[in-house]
């Protein structure tokens, strides 16, 4: 089936790290735009391929390295920000070597590991032949070189117009001028023939983009090199030399690789079987670890440390526990289920892997936070930077966090490699998962798996594009759940199959309550917390937190998410009416950790409050809440018994449809669009519900203890 | 039924004994298993030479007094100086001329001490299992409790280390020796080996052993670690009943070698942590061939 096309968002997506420093440098006859970032030795230059991408190539190995090495990258002329020159030369691999050396003396690098990919190896070759005092090593990834077979379309002619446009055809400057994103889409789809790699496509089609037909097209006005003057290049290079060939890759030619390691001395060849013509972008969780292990190669080994290894049953049991961070509602049910688990493995040790505002949660609570912790990209922050007004595309998001996630699992992997857990419990750590199933080896523990939803489902704005996208990831994540099922030891689902929504993950595909039920366990709901007493004890309640009998007490939160201050300012604003129509109102909004209080320019009598511990007892307490639609909050409110209206983020997957569901299920809450919500009709939905009595399916209280049972198996 | 059959054994002529020797592989470098003699012999290693023979060549011998070696009753032909002179003849007629050596406890740590600082160019690296490097750290409490020449009016306990003892039960000893040194529970099929491997050799040999007395201090002791001029690995476990552990950390502070200390380990680590002390000892050796090329 043909992929319906991307629509463009022009906005780069969130880094899992920024560069400490950038600047430009005058190379030859183009000014070049480099990014430096860390330190530590070596050096690891991240050499740029053809100009049709530009530096963010790298981006799945840049976070990685640069926790440990000076990482330095740069635009090639003609994409970036580096300048376009029109004249061929400026791509010329003699040139491109100028660049690369002119990087290295404004970055004050002596010498460097290159990194490179595609056409970035002749570039890198003709540094590490003239000038081997600078180069440390080489990793070349699918080099382009002029050796074995011809690369593709190496025979169709760039200027002559062309009677087709047929595959190849398409590299053309005359298609370029009609259709240049076509030729992208086509090239783009060359370069990842892998299934299941929609992403890296539309990555590097935008980039594409960025350069332009101007900007691209001297690049393949040169002339072809002197096979001579190459061959003289390759046996001049001394240093150690790493090649890496993907016997699919359908740019270069699978040739090319072993040809190359044959022809530079003591080159070492890791051929990948299945991989096609950019594999620190398909493939990034193994180059990183190939390129880690070339550049510690190039050291003396470091002597055997002093060390303890503790025989296998002298062990305490040890998890490691990773909570998702979107959103704070994971760490109440997360800290739940961990204490019921000490109850039956009282000796447990548990280290948490998680992210503000999580960590803070769980400090709290004496909890220990693993020290990496602070390591991790932050995965809120790029929700924060997704969302617009009241609307979060979350699958987008997700999608579009590609790069947050590599560099969180290659720090979850050194966790795991040297921490000597017997269990890996991951609520919807979505990243750890993935690259499990990509990098299957790399399991370690056993790997306890929990979520409150399953199947990405598209919203209607995102047309067909968006449900061909949401298959095509579920299709992904079924075949890593059948060809590798010991990885996931076992699968929780947070709620009951009838939580389940009725949807098939795709065309054709599964529904997901079937696929769920064969492959998951149900822990029923967990509040991480009993609410009982709550509800027994809410006059007590609203006694200790000062509501009076007289008042009608109306909490206005969007939890701990920083998306949600302008539903905020919406509901605040609608206070004076919803007063008048409801005598003695009192409005509490919660602005929560990342909202300015007086940024919701709230009217006289409203009290904004910043952060209130345990906000689910004044949840409790209220007579009505006003939230947004996500699972936790809502929940919250069910198992409390408390009438509320939930206005669910714009083009949210979860909140619109799975929470959506959940709720409906337990006939819970009055559901509210943002887009067509006035003060009008909020106050007039605040002044309804407010003394409607409910009549929810109750929540069950052992969902924290059934979670447990279920983990503690493992352990 | 063994894993792994030697390529070549043969006998050679030592000081007044002689030995029975075993190669294995063909890999580089040699390693060479040092004997824990005269209690046990070569198959001590049994654990170890199946593995590393496929990367490394291999020697294991018997040490005078067990296994197909001879048992001479000469104390004299104990003395340290006469069993690193076995070693040396043992390389020798298998061409070695240099190699890794793999030791256990006194006999097998402290004579490759002795080699490395007497022969520095035969010995590239040390592992030392449970060091029995000598007075380096106080003995073991309970090692001190009973004299070993006099006439005990208990056989109970370490009582049984005593040449009356041996003599009248020496499977007895073994037995009670085996069971205290190898006491991680669920240990009976290391113990078993130990004791059969024990009561095959002769208490003659242990008691000339016994009487052996090498007439050096502590101050020597640490002067000679001092000078060990290969690298070393120490493995030492927190609850050996035969070495405390103080002497591992010992002579890692005296010769700057790394120690791996396993939690929960006692005294026969080889044996009874085996796919551990093979992964460790080949660690160690592709270290010392990473700092050779």
């Amino acid at each position: 089936m043909t992929a319906p096309a991307a629509v463009r968002s022009r906005a780069e997506q969130t880094r899992a790290r920024d560069p400490d420093r950038t600047g430009f440098v005058d190379g030859d006859g183009a000014r070049i735009y480099y990014e430096v970032y860390g330190e530590g030795d070596p050096p690891i230059m991240f050499v740029p391929p053809w100009s049709i991408v530009h530096s963010r190539v790298w981006k799945g190995q840049i976070p990685s390295f640069a926790r440990r090495h000076k990482v330095i990258a740069w635009d090639a002329p003609g994409n970036g920000r580096s300048s376009k020159p029109s004249d061929p030369a400026a791509h010329h691999f003699f040139s491109m070597a100028t660049h690369l050396l002119a990087v290295m003396d404004a970055t004050e690098t002596p010498a460097a590991v290159l990194v490179g990919v595609s056409a970035s190896t002749m570039r890198s070759i003709v540094v590490a032949a003239r000038h081997p005092e600078r180069v440390l090593g080489m990793v070349l990834l699918c080099p382009s070189v002029p050796l074995g077979e011809p690369a593709a379309g190496s025979d169709v002619p760039f200027d002559d117009p062309l009677p087709t446009d047929e595959g190849w055809a398409k590299e053309n400057i005359h298609f370029w001028q009609r259709d240049f994103e076509g030729y992208l889409e086509f090239f783009a789809g060359e370069a990842f023939n892998e299934p299941h790699s929609t992403k890296q496509i539309e990555d590097l089609v935008g980039w594409g983009l960025g350069a332009g037909v101007d900007g691209l097209a001297p690049s393949l006005q040169m002339q072809a090199p002197d096979l001579d003057i190459v061959r003289a290049l390759f046996a001049d290079v001394r240093c150690p030399v790493l090649v890496v060939q993907g016997d699919r890759d359908a740019i270069a030619h699978p040739t090319k690789g072993p040809a190359l390691a044959q022809a530079i001395a003591g080159a070492r060849l890791v051929e990948f079987e299945g991989g096609g013509h950019l594999p620190n972008c398909r493939h990034p969780v193994k180059v990183n670890l190939m390129i880690n292990d070339f550049v510690e190669s190039l050291a003396p080994p470091p002597p055997m440390p002093s060390r303890t290894w503790i025989r296998a049953l002298a062990r305490r049991r040890r998890a490691l526990y990773i909570s998702s961070p979107i959103g704070l509602g994971h760490a109440q049910r997360d800290a739940a289920i961990a204490a019921e688990l000490r109850k039956l493995r009282p000796e447990i040790e548990i280290d948490w892997l998680a992210q503000h505002p999580v960590t803070a949660v769980l400090e709290e609570r004496g909890e220990r936070v693993h020290p990496a912790s602070a390591e991790l990209a932050s995965e809120s922050g790029h929700f924060v930077a997704e969302a617009t007004e009241h609307d979060l595309n979350a699958f987008q998001a997700i999608r579009r966090m590609d790069e947050i996630q590599v560099a969180n699992f290659m720090v979850f992997h050194e966790v795991v490699e040297q921490g000597e857990y017997d269990l890996v419990i991951g609520d919807e750590a979505w990243d750890v998962d993935y690259f499990l199933h990509e990098n299957p080896e790399l399991k370690r523990t056993a790997f306890a798996w929990m979520t409150d939803f399953v199947g990405w489902l598209p919203m209607p704005d995102g047309g067909d594009r968006e449900a061909y996208l949401t298959a095509d990831y579920n299709a992904e994540m079924i075949e890593h759940v059948a060809r590798f099922p010991y990885l996931r030891d076992r699968s929780i689902f947070v709620g009951d199959p009838d939580d389940i929504v009725p949807d098939a993950f795709g065309p054709g595909m599964p529904t997901i309550r079937d696929w769920t039920e064969q492959n998951f366990r149900f822990a029923g709901y967990v509040t991480g917390f009993d609410p009982t007493p709550l509800v027994e004890g809410r006059e007590a309640l609203r006694r200790e937190l000062g509501y009076h009998p007289d008042e009608r007490v109306v909490v206005v939160t969007v939890g701990g998410s920083g998306v949600g201050s302008a539903l905020l300012r919406r509901v605040v604003g609608a206070f004076p009416e919803a007063a008048r129509l409801v005598p003695g109102l009192r409005m509490i909004a919660v602005a929560g950790p990342r909202i300015e209080p007086a940024s919701l320019a709230a009217p006289p009598g409203v009290e904004v409050r910043a952060f209130v511990p345990d906000l689910y007892r004044h949840l409790a307490a209220s007579d009505l809440a006003v939230v947004q639609g996500g699972l936790s909050t809502t929940m919250e409110l069910v198992a409390a018994r408390r009438p509320f209206l939930y206005f669910p983020l714009q083009n949210h997957f979860e909140q619109q449809r799975h929470v959506a569901h959940r709720l409906d299920r337990y006939r819970a809450g009055r559901r509210m669009d943002y887009a067509t919500s006035t003060s009008e009709t909020i106050a007039a939905a605040i002044a309804e519900e407010i003394d409607r009595p409910v009549d929810y399916r109750p929540v069950t209280s052992d969902g924290a203890a059934r979670a447990a049972a279920m983990i503690a198996e493992l352990i | 039924m063994r894993a792994r059959y030697p390529d070549e054994s043969g006998f050679v002529d030592a000081q007044g004994a002689r030995l029975f020797y075993e190669v294995y592989g063909a890999g580089d470098p040699t390693i060479v298993l040092l004997p824990s003699l005269p209690i046990i012999h070569s198959r001590q290693w049994k654990a170890q030479i199946p593995f590393l023979s496929r990367h490394y060549r291999v020697i294991a011998f018997d040490g005078r007094g067990n296994g197909r070696s001879d048992r001479p009753s000469d104390p004299a032909l104990y003395a340290d100086s006469v069993i690193v002179d076995d070693i040396e003849a043992v390389m020798d007629a298998t061409d070695t001329d240099r190699a890794v050596l793999v030791g256990l406890c006194y006999d097998g740590v402290w004579r490759a001490v002795l080699l490395a600082t007497t022969k520095p160019d035969r010995v590239l690296g040390i592992a030392s299992f449970a060091a029995g490097v000598p007075k380096i750290t106080p003995p073991l409490p309970h090692r001190l409790d009973y004299s070993f020449d006099d006439v005990l009016d208990t056989t109970d306990g370490w009582a049984k280390v005593n040449r009356h003892y041996w003599q009248r039960d020496y499977p007895g000893f073994a037995q009670f020796f085996f069971e205290q040194v190898t006491s991680e529970a669920h240990s009976t099929k290391q113990i078993e080996d130990a004791v059969e491997w024990a009561v095959e050799g002769s208490v003659d040999a242990m008691l000339a052993d016994a009487a052996v007395d090498n007439g050096i201090d502590k101050e020597q002791v640490e002067e000679i670690c001092r000078r060990v001029p290969c690298p070393m690995l120490l493995v030492h476990g927190d609850e050996d009943s035969c070495q405390p552990i103080s002497r591992s950390r010992r002579l890692s502070e005296l010769t700057g070698a790394p120690l791996v200390e396993i939690t929960g380990a006692d005294h026969m680590i080889p044996g009874r942590h085996p796919v551990k002390a093979n992964l460790l000892i080949r660690e160690f050796v592709r270290g010392l061939q990473g700092s050779r090329s």
